[in-house]
C-alpha cells in the first residue's frame, strides 16, 4: 500500500474526534447548528473511512458510501450548520428541510445508478479511478457540484463573513483566526475535488487531511475559553460561529 | 437580562485584538481578499458547469 493510501486513515481519525466533540456540544446546547455540523462531519469521516477501505479491497457498498457521503452530501450539511449559527430565521429551517429532502432523493439516485466494478484496481486511489466505475455521462457524476457549491457558499462564505465581523469590531481574535482556518480547510478540499476531476486524483487525500486538521484546529481555536458573544438580534452576530 | 447583556458586552470589549499587529492589520485583510476571490472563482466555475458553459462530464 502506498503512503497516499494511508492518509484517509489519518483523516478518519481526526474527523472522528472532531465529530464526537461537535455532537457533545449539541447534547449540551441543543443548537441545530451543531446537529448539522455533526452529521456533515460524520459524513466526511465516513467518506474518508470508505477511501481507506477501498485502498485494501473492493466493496460496492463502500464505493456508494464514499461517493454519497464523501463526495456529494457532506459540504452542504456542514454549511447548513454554519447557516444555523449565522441566522436564527425561519427560512433557515425551511432550507434545512429542503436539504433533507434533496439529500434523500440524491441517495436514491446514487443507490439506483449502475456500477462498473470490473474497472476497479487495488492499489490505485479511488479518486483516480471513480470516473471509470461510474458509467460515462451518468447523472450521478454531476451530483457533487450543486451540493458542493451550496457548501462553498454557506460554509466558506459563512466562515469568512463571521471572521470579518469580528475583525471589523477588533474583538475576539481567536475567532477571527479560527474561522479563517475553517475557510482555508474547506477551500482545500474543494480545490482537491476540482483537481481530482482534472486528473490529479492523488491530491485529494492530501487536501482532505489538510481540511480535517485545519477545520478541527479552527473549531478548537474559535471555541477556546474567552468572553461570550454579546446577545444577538437574530442575525449575523452569531459570528462566534463554531464556538457558540 | 439587560445588565447581563451589558456585562457580556463589557467582557468582549476587554478581549480585543492587539494594536499595531502585522497579523491582524496586514495579513488578515489580505487573507479575506484572497479567500473571497478563490471562493468566488470556484462558485463561478461550478455555475459554469451546472449551466453547461463548461464541459465537465
Amino acid at each position: 500500500m502506498s503512503v497516499l493510501n494511508i492518509l484517509p486513515f489519518a483523516s478518519t481519525l481526526v474527523m472522528l474526534v472532531f465529530t464526537v466533540s461537535v455532537f457533545q456540544r449539541y447534547l449540551v446546547r441543543h443548537n441545530p447548528a451543531f446537529l448539522f455540523w455533526g452529521i456533515g462531519l460524520l459524513m466526511f469521516g465516513l467518506g474518508s473511512f470508505a477511501e481507506a477501505y477501498l485502498a485494501l479491497a473492493w466493496s460496492p457498498a463502500m464505493f456508494v458510501v464514499w461517493w454519497l457521503f464523501g463526495a456529494v452530501l457532506n459540504p452542504a450539511w456542514i454549511g447548513q450548520g454554519t447557516l444555523h449559527l449565522l441566522f436564527k430565521r425561519r427560512w433557515v429551517m425551511v432550507a434545512s428541510l429542503v436539504l433533507v429532502v434533496v439529500s434523500i432523493a440524491s441517495a436514491w439516485v446514487v443507490l439506483a445508478a449502475p456500477l462498473n466494478a470490473s474497472q476497479f484496481h487495488i492499489g490505485k486511489t479511488i479518486s483516480e479511478q471513480y470516473t471509470t466505475i461510474w458509467p460515462a455521462g451518468a447523472s450521478v457524476r454531476l451530483l457533487p457540484i450543486p451540493f458542493g457549491t451550496y457548501g462553498l457558499i454557506t460554509l466558506v462564505g459563512g466562515a469568512i463573513y463571521s471572521s470579518y465581523l469580528m475583525w471589523r469590531k477588533r474583538v475576539l481574535p481567536n475567532r477571527v483566526i479560527g474561522n479563517i482556518m475553517i475557510a482555508v480547510g474547506a477551500l482545500s478540499v474543494a480545490g482537491g475535488s476540482v483537481m481530482t476531476r482534472l486528473g490529479l486524483g492523488q491530491l485529494l487525500y492530501i487536501t482532505e487531511l489538510i481540511a480535517a486538521i485545519l477545520m478541527y484546529g479552527g473549531f478548537l481555536m474559535a471555541a477556546a475559553p474567552g468572553p461570550q458573544p454579546a446577545p444577538v438580534d437574530g442575525s449575523a452576530h452569531a459570528a462566534g460561529s463554531a464556538s457558540k | 437580562m439587560a445588565a447581563s447583556g451589558k456585562q457580556k458586552l463589557d467582557r468582549i470589549k476587554t478581549h480585543k485584538m492587539p494594536e499595531q499587529s502585522v497579523l491582524y492589520d496586514r495579513l488578515v485583510p489580505i487573507l479575506f481578499v484572497v479567500l473571497g476571490l478563490v471562493t468566488l472563482a470556484l462558485i463561478v466555475f461550478s455555475l459554469g458547469v451546472l449551466t453547461g458553459l463548461i464541459h465537465w462530464l
